[in-house]
């Protein structure tokens, strides 16, 4: 069984310490401080482990209890040692700069509380590989299965997208004064015409992110521009309402 | 020569009643020299393919490279949002570029970019551009999302990887290798890494599954 590395720790992360945007939804394999977990600490930093389809319920909403493994300082090891080893931890080389390592560990899991983890500083997230490398190490320590990370991938993306798409979304769109619930707009917006499941087919997705982009470039201009939207020339959700 | 000279030099094994014969000179007909032409024009023109490959790789660098000159005179943050109205994700610019998404949004909002980067911005233009103007290939995104020959490798990968796989993908758009070919010389392991023990199932919940293929199971 050998499982997958990376070739540069850089492989495994999508944003560190300032480089999070404060935008981008809480997802799988984001790594947040201080956070209390229940019987294993009351304060330190903590991974999210629950996948991305478990951790909302209706209307996106973030479930209250989340399941977190608990992140600490590990000996440096490279990266061909966790090919075959290390089997309950994913480790976090370089989180916090270079020559640092920690590591999530998975005999450390339990639920945190959906407010602490909002309340929280979010030091890192992890890019599609992270992910997907933290699922596999995840589901050999819990089953023993060895899958490989792009079946992960192809299972998920869509997931990983759509939080892309949110991302850019409330950042485009915050303080433009174009929505007032950035959120549930988009949430509308992804499940209208088919989109949401249009991100899994790799051969769409970039169909919809130009659809997205065009209704933040209408939305924008709308805010800019009142008139056109009484026009009827912008409207995409129709429960969105533009702020007088 | 004496009798004992004899029986130390001569050929003892060799009888008298044997002739010498000295094989004939085989007469050469029309297919032997068919056979010897075309095997040296096979050769010539193998090796003239050689050059005219190396040839046709130096020629594509250098188309690369202009276009990357032309582009690399615009505005970074026009050229990241003319690469975003192609259908890129930020997180696949920015890995093609080789920087984190945090970077690629200070230089939207137009913040520095290093020289380095300004090239590497507008080099993975170009690439987009060559492959649209002169492959034909109008969805380019999708076009280098989706996996290669069965495997997991995308053309993203690829790219990613550095230059010169970007004349390899556009060796491979341009018809010149099969995705097969393509990820010989990019991985020549790729086809042992291929695991198709599980496939994507839809659950009851209308959400995936990853579920172990039935020959598998059996």
């Amino acid at each position: 069984m050998k499982l997958e590395t990376w070739n540069s720790p850089d492989d495994l992360y999508r944003a560190r310490d300032d480089e999070v945007s404060d935008h981008r939804p809480l997802f799988t394999g984001d790594i947040v401080e201080p956070v209390p977990i229940g019987g294993i600490q009351t304060t330190g930093a903590a991974m999210i482990v629950t996948h991305p389809c478990a951790m909302r319920g209706r209307n996106a909403e973030l479930v209250e209890d989340i399941l977190v493994a608990k992140v600490a300082p590990h000996n440096t090891a490279r990266a061909h040692r966790w090919a075959d080893g290390f089997y309950d931890r994913m480790p976090l080389p370089d989180l916090r700069g270079t020559d640092t390592f920690e590591a999530a560990f998975f005999g450390r899991m339990g639920p945190a509380v959906r407010n602490e983890i909002e309340s929280a500083t979010r030091i890192a997230c992890l890019s599609p590989l992270g992910v997907n490398i933290l699922q596999q190490r995840l589901t050999c320590h819990l089953t023993r299965a060895d899958i490989p990370t792009g079946t992960f991938w192809e299972a998920f993306a869509h997931t990983y997208e759509e939080a892309d798409l949110l991302e850019e979304w409330t950042e485009d769109l915050a303080g433009t004064g174009a929505s007032a619930d950035l959120a549930s707009e988009f949430e509308l917006w992804i499940r209208a015409d088919n989109r949401q499941d249009q991100l899994r087919d790799p051969q769409r997705v970039a169909s919809v992110r130009l659809a997205l982009r065009a209704t933040i470039r209408e939305r924008i201009e709308a805010a800019q521009n009142p008139q056109a939207v009484d026009n009827g020339r912008v409207r995409d959700t129709p429960t969105t309402e533009r702020p007088a | 020569m004496t009798a004992n000279e004899d029986l130390l030099t001569g050929d003892r094994t060799e009888s008298a009643a044997v002739v010498r014969v000295t094989p004939p000179q085989r007469t050469r007909t029309s297919q032997d020299e068919y056979a010897e032409k075309f095997g040296y024009l096979r050769n010539q023109v193998t090796s003239m393919g050689h050059i005219v490959a190396d040839s046709h790789d130096h020629a594509l660098e250098a188309q690369l490279d202009s276009r990357t000159d032309q582009a690399a005179t615009r505005a970074v943050p026009d050229l990241l949002s003319e690469l975003a109205d192609m259908g890129f994700a930020w997180r696949t610019i920015a890995r093609l570029v080789g920087v984190t998404v945090a970077a690629t949004r200070k230089w939207r909002q137009g913040q520095h970019v290093t020289g380095q980067n300004r090239r590497a911005v507008a080099r993975l233009w170009a690439f987009v551009d060559v492959l649209r103007s002169e492959h034909l290939i109008q969805n380019v995104s999708s076009w280098m999302e989706v996996p290669l020959a069965g495997s997991s490798i995308t053309a993203v990968d690829v790219y990613a990887r550095g230059d010169e796989s970007a004349a390899l993908l556009l060796l491979h758009a341009a018809g010149h290798i099969s995705s097969d070919e393509l990820l010989d010389r990019f991985e020549p392991n790729w086809r042992s890494s291929i695991d198709d023990r599980f496939e994507i199932v839809p659950g009851s919940d209308g959400e995936p599954i990853i579920s172990m293929r039935a020959h598998e199971r059996s």
